[in-house]
């Protein structure tokens, strides 16, 4: 008799639980989908963009539907690699740009990631009297506007006559490790002191307890620091565009380059599908590098926002 | 009530914490001051004690750097210091000239005075006109500015006049085709000789006709001087020579001072003319010269030169340079310094060595050093030179402009002087008045930009903040299966270039673009339209468009909240959630009061850097608005301009850069202070750990 009582009750809530849990369940999925859905829909239209023609065949401006009208699938990259000079009011040398940009990208990785991890190595495990004067002064000045200082490198570079040049260009782009080495020395810190004191009793001096164990077991964030490094002239174009100059068109690099086409000086809105497919091809390169180095970046995000 | 209580007290914690920074900022500069002194006086005096102390060598050695060590046998130590001295010294007294502008302690006066015309030197090239020198000083005395003062500027006009030429020989050779024109500073140009020179026409040629063999020098500055050499003589004469307004209506020169053609025998029998024109009545002026009838010249001697008289200056000396090269030596004076003490340091460390019987090291062991206990020299060198040369001196070049009236490209080439001014930029900043170009644009605009960066600040964190952890919960849901897929496809969002993905959105958004055709709609939701050109739009636009930028700043932002937010997620001890349950508290509840909490304290720092970042956050607005529809005619800030994006167009597109400079300072300040006054709260709030 009691039994019965006591158990029935607890038979509905359990089923009614369950119901709501898959009620939940679905309305979660549901969200999912459109959030996802929304995120995804402009990349979408740039890419369907890319496929786009005009009515003739050839390219075409800022398309006024969702679908293109008209497709090619090759015409707009086609017209994208092959041109090397003006076209419509502006001017696209895309190869010349993509091959700057490659150029620009290795060597400001290279100098970069060497720089950022030396920076980020001593202030985390060195000790040395300044070390505390020299943290406070590269938090003072990475709190100035970076125009600032842009205006000025680019007259200072002009005085010795080295605008328009990419090497200046890798030279500005390497400077920053002076500043931005954070995330570098949250991630050493990490590593244990005991670690670096052992090495130092068996007799090892800074040099080789640098490059013989730190390093190594630091890949994750070396690969981090390339991978930022490395991405980061794909994207900037204002500090690129005000040291590369207006009229060096052929020493652009992309992001200087489709910014020119749309908009500035230049610009000439009736290009937009190839405009579209000049930011695909720029898009699939970084975003690969992205998904291929996924677990880096994500560890290098986390380490340096969780102090 | 609870929560408005809770907005309340957090408000005034907020005005409480400023107090504080403000008191505190005070005080600290006073106690930091009296700290200096006393610190700079014991300073002294231990180095007074030091030098007392130290060895006969080591004592001559505060001279004649290097001489301590060498007395102790450290030869290459020494020598080193040694030249490192000599090299300064020849630096500071006996360097060259570079783009004519002293270097060295030269260098330093001049950066205090920024030059002026009187110490402009001469130019050796006078030298092959030497004998006509004085013909030239005699043209050039007496001329007027268009104050009337009397410029003693023969140096200059010497310097000038002396290296220009007009090739007239290559026209001889090549009727009709280029001759070479130079004032004799920046421009050489090469006109297009005359079309045929008819003996009917009229002796001057309209600016009409001409427009192709045109050449604008570009503002030049007066007196303006031109030297004609040719080896015939050309009938050149005053009559011949025509200033005609851009509109053929002729202006004339001023021939009041001593404007006009002198003619005078050159060097080796060629034959010379000096135009000066001292003052010109009006702007974009036509001169045009043609040679007399009978001249053989006649087809190749007619040509046109235009030029804007904007100004009428006669500053010669390139105050720019100046500004630059006196920041560069005293870099260099205070390396040298920081070289000079480590020497005294290094050879009374010697000195102390060898008193206590050791040997002091030599150099092979020194190089070890850069391996061992000074590996941190080695490693932070070479990113130290960069970030000085590239982010140190910049941006205390970019602060000392903002102290001077720097505000086009002619004072950078040489063609005007830069002055101090002092704090007036930050005074007329607030002073309202029309006439000074910062005031203007600076001063009536500066609360707007700032109010709307401040809005645009606090809103875009916020809501991507709280989008970015919602979204994350909703991902970490123990229901969703594949999180990883889910996962990836906003992290493809991330990993597109931002530039590339607003400028997308940029075109999504125009209004014919897709997403109106859709809905059937035509707002133009970026105010892209030329209609929105001149300013002064309507407010229902202005926060149309407002709002749009930060809808759009969440589909750029939210992904990076939601992939930390994952991860620390994923972190929080399970036996926390067990615990919870087992106390019979339901799913709303834990929550509440415990993943919020955790969330919000690990992801404070972010919080506030990203906040901080927002308040710089240049792409997003330049991307999609450019600034946004401006505030008025000619006015350069616009309505969804940030203080960078501002500070952005008033250098790069105005070339004000006093005024942008000044903007950029006052950002700093801004954000230096909102940093101190968080980092200290947060500092103090994490100790309280009162979240267990």
């Amino acid at each position: 008799m009691m039994n019965e009582n006591i158990s029935a009750p607890k038979q509905e809530k359990f089923r009614s639980y369950r119901t709501i849990r898959n009620v939940s369940t679905v309305i979660s999925y549901v969200l999912l989908s459109i959030l996802a859905f929304i995120w995804v829909v402009p990349i979408l239209w740039i890419i369907l963009s890319s496929f786009a023609v005009g009515e003739n065949g050839g390219m075409t401006s800022v398309p006024s539907t969702f679908f293109p009208q008209h497709w090619s699938f090759t015409k707009n990259y086609q017209i994208l690699f092959t041109t090397n000079g003006a076209i419509g009011a502006t001017n696209l040398y895309f190869p010349r740009w993509f091959l700057n940009t490659i150029l620009v990208s290795i060597f400001s990785c290279i100098l970069s990631t060497i720089f950022t991890l030396a920076v980020a190595y001593v202030m985390s495990k060195l000790k040395f009297s300044w070390r505390k004067t020299y943290l406070n002064i590269a938090m003072i000045i990475g709190l100035f506007p970076g125009f600032m200082s842009m205006i000025a490198i680019y007259y200072i570079l002009k005085t010795f006559g080295l605008t328009g040049s990419l090497f200046a260009l890798i030279l500005c782009y390497s400077s920053g490790a002076g500043t931005g080495f954070y995330v570098a020395k949250g991630f050493f810190d990490v590593i244990p002191n005991a670690l670096v004191e052992s090495a130092k009793l068996d007799g090892a001096n800074n040099a080789q307890i640098f490059w013989h164990i730190i390093l190594p077991m630091s890949k994750p964030i070396i690969i981090y620091t390339a991978l930022m490094a490395f991405t980061g002239p794909w994207m900037d174009f204002i500090f690129a565009k005000v040291i590369l100059g207006d009229t060096n068109v052929d020493l652009w690099t992309v992001s200087v380059g489709l910014y020119s086409m749309m908009f500035g000086k230049e610009q000439d809105p009736t290009i937009f599908s190839v405009f579209a497919a000049g930011c695909v091809c720029v898009a699939v390169p970084i975003v690969t590098l992205f998904f291929i180095l996924q677990r880096y970046y994500v560890e290098g995000v986390t380490a340096g926002a969780v102090k | 009530m609870g929560v408005l209580k809770k907005i309340g007290n957090f408000l005034v914690k907020c005005v409480v914490a400023i107090g504080n920074f403000f008191k505190r900022f005070g005080l600290g500069i006073y106690h930091g001051l009296k700290s200096f002194c006393k610190g700079f006086i014991n300073w002294f005096k231990r180095f007074g004690k030091r030098f007392k102390d130290s060895s006969t060598p080591t004592k001559v050695g505060h001279f004649v750097m290097g001489v301590g060590n060498i007395a102790h046998k450290q030869y290459t130590r020494g020598i080193i210091y040694l030249l490192v001295e000599i090299l300064f010294f020849v630096f500071m007294f006996a360097s060259p000239k570079a783009s004519g502008t002293n270097l060295g302690f030269k260098a330093i006066g001049n950066f205090f005075t920024l030059g002026d015309a009187e110490t402009m030197d001469v130019d050796t090239g006078v030298s092959s006109f030497g004998q006509d020198y004085e013909e030239v000083v005699k043209y050039g005395n007496g001329l007027v500015d268009e104050n009337g003062k009397v410029i003693n500027t023969t140096e200059s006009i010497v310097r000038s006049a002396v290296r220009t030429n007009i090739v007239l020989e290559k026209a001889m050779a090549n009727p009709n085709k280029y001759v070479t024109a130079s004032d004799g500073k920046y421009n050489t140009q090469e006109m297009i000789v005359d079309k045929d020179f008819n003996a009917e026409k009229p002796d001057y040629y309209s600016y009409a006709e001409y427009e192709e063999g045109a050449i604008n020098f570009g503002k030049i500055s007066l007196p303006y001087l031109l030297w004609i050499e040719c080896d015939d003589e050309i009938d050149l004469e005053l009559a011949d020579f025509q200033v005609k307004a851009g509109d053929n209506a002729p202006v004339g020169l001023d021939e009041t001072g001593t404007s006009g053609i002198y003619e005078r025998k050159g060097s080796e029998g060629r034959h010379s003319y000096l135009l000066i024109v001292n003052s010109i009545s009006g702007r974009n002026l036509q001169l045009s010269i043609a040679a007399a009838a009978e001249a053989k010249y006649a087809e190749a001697t007619a040509y046109s030169i235009g030029f804007d008289s904007q100004y009428v200056n006669t500053a010669v000396d390139n105050s720019f340079l100046m500004m630059l090269f006196g920041v560069f030596t005293i870099a260099i004076i205070v390396i040298f310094l920081m070289v000079y003490f480590n020497s005294i340091k290094s050879a009374y460390a010697a000195d102390l060595e060898v008193r206590e019987g050791k040997v002091p090291q030599n150099f092979k062991q020194d190089l070890k050093d850069f391996l061992g206990d000074k590996f941190h020299l080695t490693l932070l060198l070479p990113a130290i030179v960069f970030m000085v040369i590239f982010t140190i001196i910049p941006t205390v070049f970019m602060i000392l402009i903002s102290f001077s009236d720097f505000q086009t490209l002619t004072q950078m080439s040489g063609g005007k002087l830069i002055n101090w001014v002092g704090l007036n930029n930050f005074f007329s900043l607030f002073a309202g008045d029309a006439s000074n170009s910062i005031s203007k644009e600076v001063g009536m605009n500066f609360g707007g930009v700032l109010l709307w960066t401040f809005i645009w600040a606090i809103v875009a964190t916020i809501s991507c903040y709280f989008g970015g952890i919602l979204l994350a919960l909703l991902l970490n849901k123990k229901e969703i299966k594949g999180k990883k897929f889910w996962r990836t496809i906003f992290i493809l969002t991330i990993a597109i270039p931002q530039f590339i993905s607003l400028l997308v959105m940029r075109n999504l958004l125009t209004a014919k673009g897709p997403i109106n055709t859709l809905f059937g709609i035509e707002t133009d939701w970026l105010a892209q339209s030329s209609a929105y050109a001149g300013g002064n739009v309507g407010a229902g636009v202005i926060w149309r468009v407002r709002i749009t930028i930060l809808v759009i700043n969440l589909w750029i932002g939210i992904p990076y909240t939601m992939l930390m937010t994952s991860g620390i997620l994923m972190n929080i001890p399970a036996d926390l959630y067990e615990a919870a349950t087992i106390d019979g508290a339901n799913k709303f509840q834990m929550f509440r009061k415990i993943t919020l909490p955790y969330i919000i304290f690990v992801t404070t720092p972010y919080l506030i850097s990203s906040f901080i970042g927002n308040i710089t956050a240049f792409n997003t607005i330049f991307l999609l608005t450019g600034g946004g529809p401006s505030k008025g005619t000619g006015v350069v800030a616009g309505e969804t301009d940030l203080l960078v994006t501002w500070l952005y167009k008033l250098t790069i597109d105005n070339q004000l850069y006093n005024a942008g400079s000044v903007i950029g300072i006052l950002t700093f300040i801004i954000t230096s202070m909102l940093t101190l006054i968080f980092y200290r709260n947060s500092k103090a709030y994490k100790e309280e750990d009162t979240f267990q």
